[in-house]
């Protein structure tokens, strides 16, 4: 366990005093070290540019044998983003089957920012919206922004989600002590 | 009128009651039934006819344990009724008429013979001011026969008027020795003890008064109504067909899901399938097999250039700077070489055709991120050239997975396969038909991929007429579709994943329904951890194992 957290510490380092571009990081709470607060701010030349976008990122308990689960605080208009207040994303590096221990936070928070600049319409959360993408363009890109203008103006609020990430951190962590009853 | 068929084998038993306290209807509430018969057969009269009555209507009939019963009387015909002359030869002038019975509300069961269909409906008539149960006809002078049916000709009445609906009670017919003996003994016990036979054995063997009167108690049984009867088979015969069928399509599917666990687990010895890495099931590596994984201590000599920090990251081939201490080092140096070195990027790619490159040069654990100390820190390395904290990887590959954390090599030991379960069977053929359908697309040729899996995908491509050059289903193609088995045209296949990550893809909707229900079924969320499925889900997939 000490190790796991020396090792998430080195990488809030990392990110912090060298970020990826257009990611701040910041810490909720001091002593928990599970929970990241990242402002990602919408790439140039996309139709997110100039929005800034609240991610919790939540690392379970045995983080680097597991998955962190990432969710958007602020609502955007994603074919890959759920379009509700859990703001759930689909990630590949993050699935379950595909993670493994040597992926760095720093990569996936660079994996969400390039998810932004080339939505993956074919693999969607919200079928509706991948096909306004790849059907009509204009539209998708009208809505994206004004979805743009109406959320992501202004400094990043993470409380509407913290409800859902939590619960999403529970589980994460019931699973994991579970895992570690069954096998001695 | 309805006859026969539905009639149980009849009984009538004709039980001689004593009525103690009733003397001629002022004490009627006092009015005790005691069956003599019961105590003693030997002094009253008892008889049992069997299998001797026709149905003639069995409309109202109102069963008690399946019986009809009753005292058993004569009606009374109107004074200047024909039908007294008529019937005078059949009926003696003493049988138990209405007024020798108990003014009490008791059931009462009719009797009269069947002169002709005038006569009997003026018996009827009469009967039906009186509490009448049923109503017995007898053809006179017919002998032990069966009557005849009921709608035979004997019962017709010359008549308007819709006798059976009129009368509120069953009406039967006994044969005519059976009505000739019954009219008889009606005879016999219609006044008081002492003139019935043995009336005086019967007033001092039961205590009873010589005024009280002994009557003949008859009860029909009739058993239970047809329609329910049938009703209750059919039923019954219908569940048992459904349990049957129910059991045999339960024991074909476990017959069926034990073959296929038993052909996976031959695929999984064999190396040919790893579930782990097809996102079936996490595995674990067994302690002891862990402990066989080489240590060494971490040894790294600098030379001129200076390595990337940032494992990973595509860059030069480079010298191989770090050694390994013991004799071991040599023979891992010709397998490592011979490794490819593709640039794993945030596990997009196959693990298994991309392993990563830097197996020459590892400064840190991957796990913990530690750098490793020159000279001092013992590492593990595995099979597949990474090295890690032996305590590190001891704990991942013991409790949380069996694959390399860098590489997603499987570290099982050969001919190793965990407990097959039918949910993992399910999984591994759904993602096989995915991946026979992706390959079939790709190669373009699906009627020279045999076997079931081209003869699924074949048969889809006509049902759904899909669009071949269509690469759809790019967002579950090989990253998720691995498998150690050589595909047909890696390098085709290699060229499509290496592209993935950025290039935007076909435009083209994709959504077929089946194609959704592949997706669903090859899906990874309920097994990894298996929550969340309802106790009538658990139920029907235990009975019905593979259904899906």
């Amino acid at each position: 366990m000490a190790s796991q957290n020396k090792r998430i510490a080195k990488e809030l380092a990392e990110c912090t005093t060298s970020p990826p571009a257009g990611i701040t990081i910041t810490l909720p709470n001091d002593s928990d070290l599970h929970r990241w607060h990242v402002t990602l701010a919408g790439p140039d030349n996309t139709v997110y540019a100039g929005g800034q976008f609240g991610l919790i990122v939540t690392l379970p308990v045995d983080y680097p044998f597991r998955a962190p689960v990432v969710t958007f605080a602020t609502r955007i208009y994603h074919p890959n983003v759920t379009n509700d207040s859990l703001g759930n994303v689909c990630l590949g590096p993050l699935k379950a089957e595909n993670w493994k221990p040597s992926t760095r936070l720093a990569g996936v928070l660079e994996a969400v920012r390039a998810l932004l600049v080339e939505p993956q319409p074919d693999d969607p959360l919200e079928a509706r919206i991948a096909d306004e993408f790849r059907q009509d363009r204009a539209e998708f890109e009208k809505n994206a922004r004004a979805y743009v203008v109406r959320y992501a103006k202004g400094p990043v609020k993470f409380d509407a989600a913290v409800g859902a990430a939590a619960a999403g951190a529970e589980a994460a962590g019931g699973a994991a002590t579970g895992a570690a009853v069954v096998r001695p | 009128m309805s006859q026969g068929p539905f009639l149980r084998p009849s009984t009538c038993l004709h039980d001689v009651h004593v009525n103690p306290s009733w003397k001629g209807g002022t004490t009627v509430s006092s009015t005790v039934i005691r069956n003599i018969t019961a105590l003693s057969s030997q002094l009253a009269y008892s008889a049992h006819f069997v299998g001797n009555t026709v149905t003639l209507s069995n409309r109202y009939a109102i069963l008690s344990n399946g019986a009809i019963s009753g005292l058993l009387f004569v009606p009374d015909l109107r004074t200047n009724d024909a039908c007294n002359r008529e019937t005078a030869s059949h009926v003696p002038l003493n049988v138990a008429r209405q007024a020798d019975l108990p003014p009490m509300n008791y059931h009462l069961i009719a009797i009269a013979p069947w002169v002709s269909g005038r006569c009997a409906e003026a018996y009827m008539n009469a009967a039906r001011s009186t509490p009448v149960r049923a109503f017995l006809f007898y053809q006179a002078g017919s002998g032990s026969a069966l009557p005849p049916p009921s709608d035979a000709v004997d019962w017709q009445i010359d008549s308007t008027t819709d006798w059976m609906g009129q009368s509120s009670w069953p009406v039967y017919a006994v044969s005519g020795m059976v009505g000739e003996v019954l009219m008889q003994h009606l005879s016999l016990y219609s006044g008081n003890v002492t003139e019935a036979p043995f009336g005086s054995n019967i007033t001092d063997r039961f205590l009873a008064d010589p005024e009280d009167y002994l009557r003949i108690w008859t009860e029909l049984d009739v058993g239970t109504s047809p329609s329910g009867f049938e009703t209750w088979v059919y039923f019954l015969i219908i569940l048992a067909v459904f349990l049957a069928v129910i059991t045999t399509t339960s024991l074909l599917m476990h017959f069926v899901q034990a073959w296929r666990r038993v052909g996976l687990r031959r695929r999984v010895a064999a190396g040919d399938v790893n579930l782990e890495a097809m996102g079936i099931t996490r595995l674990t590596v067994p302690r002891s097999h862990i402990q066989q994984y080489p240590l060494y201590t971490y040894h790294y000599e600098p030379e001129a250039a200076s390595p990337p920090i940032i494992p990973g990251s595509p860059g030069p081939a480079r010298t191989r700077s770090r050694t390994l201490s013991g004799d071991l080092a040599k023979s891992s140096a010709a397998s490592r070489a011979a490794r490819s070195a593709t640039v794993s990027e945030l596990g997009l790619s196959s693990p298994f055709t991309a392993s990563t490159a830097a197996t020459d040069y590892q400064p840190t654990c991957e796990i913990c991120l530690e750098p490793y100390e020159n000279r001092v820190t013992v590492i593990r390395e595995l099979p597949c050239g990474h090295i890690f904290h032996p305590d590190c990887i001891d704990q991942f590959l013991g409790a949380n997975s069996s694959l390399c954390p860098v590489c997603k090599a499987s570290m099982l030991p050969p001919g190793y396969t965990p407990r097959i379960t039918n949910a993992m069977v399910r999984r591994e053929r759904a993602i096989r038909r995915l991946r026979g359908q992706v390959e079939v697309q790709e190669d373009g040729d699906f009627v020279g991929s045999g076997g079931p899996r081209g003869r699924w995908a074949a048969t889809r491509n006509r049902l759904f007429g899909r669009n071949k050059d269509k690469p759809s289903l790019n967002s579950i193609d090989s990253t998720e579709l691995q498998e150690t088995r050589p595909v047909s045209k890696p390098s085709e296949r290699q060229k499509r994943r290496g592209s993935r990550p950025t290039e935007p893809q076909s435009q083209e909707p994709t959504n077929t329904l089946a194609e959704g229900r592949m997706r669903e079924l090859a899906g990874f969320e309920p097994d990894f951890d298996n929550t969340g499925s309802t106790r009538w889900q658990r139920m029907r997939t235990r009975i019905f194992p593979g259904f899906s």
